[in-house]
């Protein structure tokens, strides 16, 4: 117990962090090389609980590209690294936010959190309350705590996220997006009054620190309201899974 | 010191496997914990030195990348070990199938009731600013993950108990040996 009474006291006065971004820098190739692979196991189950029969082609298939593509394999990934890049650099350049890119290399080691480890941090100009954007603008979480040279960012879908949003409809109607049980998007607080619609788009207000107005949160999927109440709360749908993200980019000025 | 280099590099090995590639092959496995089931596993087979080398090394791997505050991951892996043990020295004096599930599913179970604890402590003396939150989906992982463990460590026990002494009551062994 003294060893780890020393620990923490030795981490509280920064004498560690010279180990702790030694192994952390050390990890990054790996934890990238990893999160890679487990994409292909991923879509490998996706595909046995998807049709069994599209699975049995799909191996047939995936074999024959996979012959044909060993050759040119560097090429391919590229490729893919460059599709999955291309529309958020587009979006990021047409809207003139300087921004930083980064790998998604982890996920939190707290189960209690919807978080990801990306591997960029303070060195690059990350700060915590940054928004973290994939694809063509859609916020996917914000910078809750940044090292030297990586940083955590705290998805919409968890609990504790909460990010000030307005709805794209004739009254721009206000509210605030969290998440609901690390599965969902709840915004919460939107006038009574208001006319809202399922489909309608859910963006960022730009009333907060670091988040500029307009990035794309997710579509209205449900509407509650309860009589007496001031507020009506609408369920979102996120524009993309938060769990197949590789690729980031941090909006560090606008 | 070649059993502790060897252990850093598996403990390191078994963390880059949960956290990076586990954690991200789908929602079936986010009920598997391969770095909690291996301390303790460790706890129950191996000597006390080398259960805490396993715990401070990978709660403090755990604790660099956790968003709670540093810490908070040795200490509960180092109380959980310490339970364990008094536990195995203290109340099981077979070493049995059944008291090694059980001892698995109480460890699983000491850890996350020891975190959630913590968390909340830290957050209600305003030391974080994070708590511990509970919804249905984690309590399912987690009751889940109790199950997996015991299964694993009772298929483990087999295996252990098929090649080695190490399980097997010495005093019968000795009396039948007569």
């Amino acid at each position: 117990m003294a060893v780890v009474f020393l620990l923490i006291f030795l981490h509280s006065l920064n004498i560690l962090s010279p180990l702790e971004k030694g192994l952390s820098s050390f990890m990054k190739p790996v934890q990238w090389v990893l999160i890679g692979a487990s994409r292909s196991v991923s879509s490998f189950f996706e595909r046995i609980t998807n049709n069994n029969d599209l699975f049995q082609e799909n191996i047939r298939l995936n074999e024959k590209i996979s012959e044909l593509t060993r050759e040119n394999s560097l090429l391919k990934t590229t490729l893919k690294e460059n599709e999955i890049i291309a529309p958020q650099v587009k979006f990021l350049q047409e809207k003139n936010y300087n921004y930083v890119m980064a790998r998604v290399i982890s996920r939190s080691v707290d189960p209690t959190f919807k978080a990801m480890t990306i591997n960029q941090g303070k060195q690059e100009g990350v700060e915590v309350g940054m928004p973290v954007v994939a694809n063509q603008g859609y916020l996917v979480g914000k910078i809750i705590r940044t090292e030297s040279n990586r940083a955590e960012v705290l998805l919409l879908n968890d609990a504790r996220s909460n990010t000030s949003a307005q709805i794209q409809n004739e009254s721009a109607s206000p509210g605030i997006v969290a998440g609901e049980f690390g599965l969902t998007l709840k915004m919460d607080f939107i006038p009574k009054d208001d006319a809202i619609e399922n489909s309608q788009s859910v963006i960022s207000s730009g009333l907060e620190n670091y988040i500029p107005k307009g990035l794309l949160l997710g579509k209205i999927e449900s509407i509650k309201t309860k009589a007496g109440d001031f507020f009506q709360t609408a369920y979102l749908t996120p524009f993309l899974s938060y769990d197949q993200l590789e690729v980031v980019s941090i909006i560090t000025h606008y | 010191m070649k059993k502790y280099i060897f252990g850093f590099i598996l403990i390191l090995a078994i963390f880059l496997l949960q956290y990076s590639f586990i954690n991200f092959s789908g929602e079936l496995f986010t009920f598997v914990n391969p770095l909690l089931f291996s301390i303790i596993f460790v706890s129950l087979f191996y000597s006390a030195k080398i259960t805490i080398f396993w715990v401070i090394i990978g709660g403090f791997l755990l604790d660099i990348y956790s968003l709670f505050n540093f810490g908070i991951h040795i200490i509960s892996l180092m109380v959980m070990v310490l339970l364990v043990h008094y536990f195995f020295q203290k109340f099981i004096t077979n070493h049995t199938f059944y008291s090694f599930v059980f001892l698995t599913a109480a460890s699983t179970l000491f850890y996350y009731l020891l975190l959630m604890a913590l968390t909340t402590l830290l957050y209600i003396l305003n030391f974080s600013e994070l708590t511990w939150q509970m919804n249905n989906q984690l309590t399912l992982a987690i009751l889940v993950q109790i199950l997996i463990n015991s299964v694993f460590m009772g298929l483990i026990y087999y295996i252990f108990s098929s090649f080695s002494n190490r399980l097997k009551a010495n005093f019968i062994l000795k009396s039948n040996n007569k």
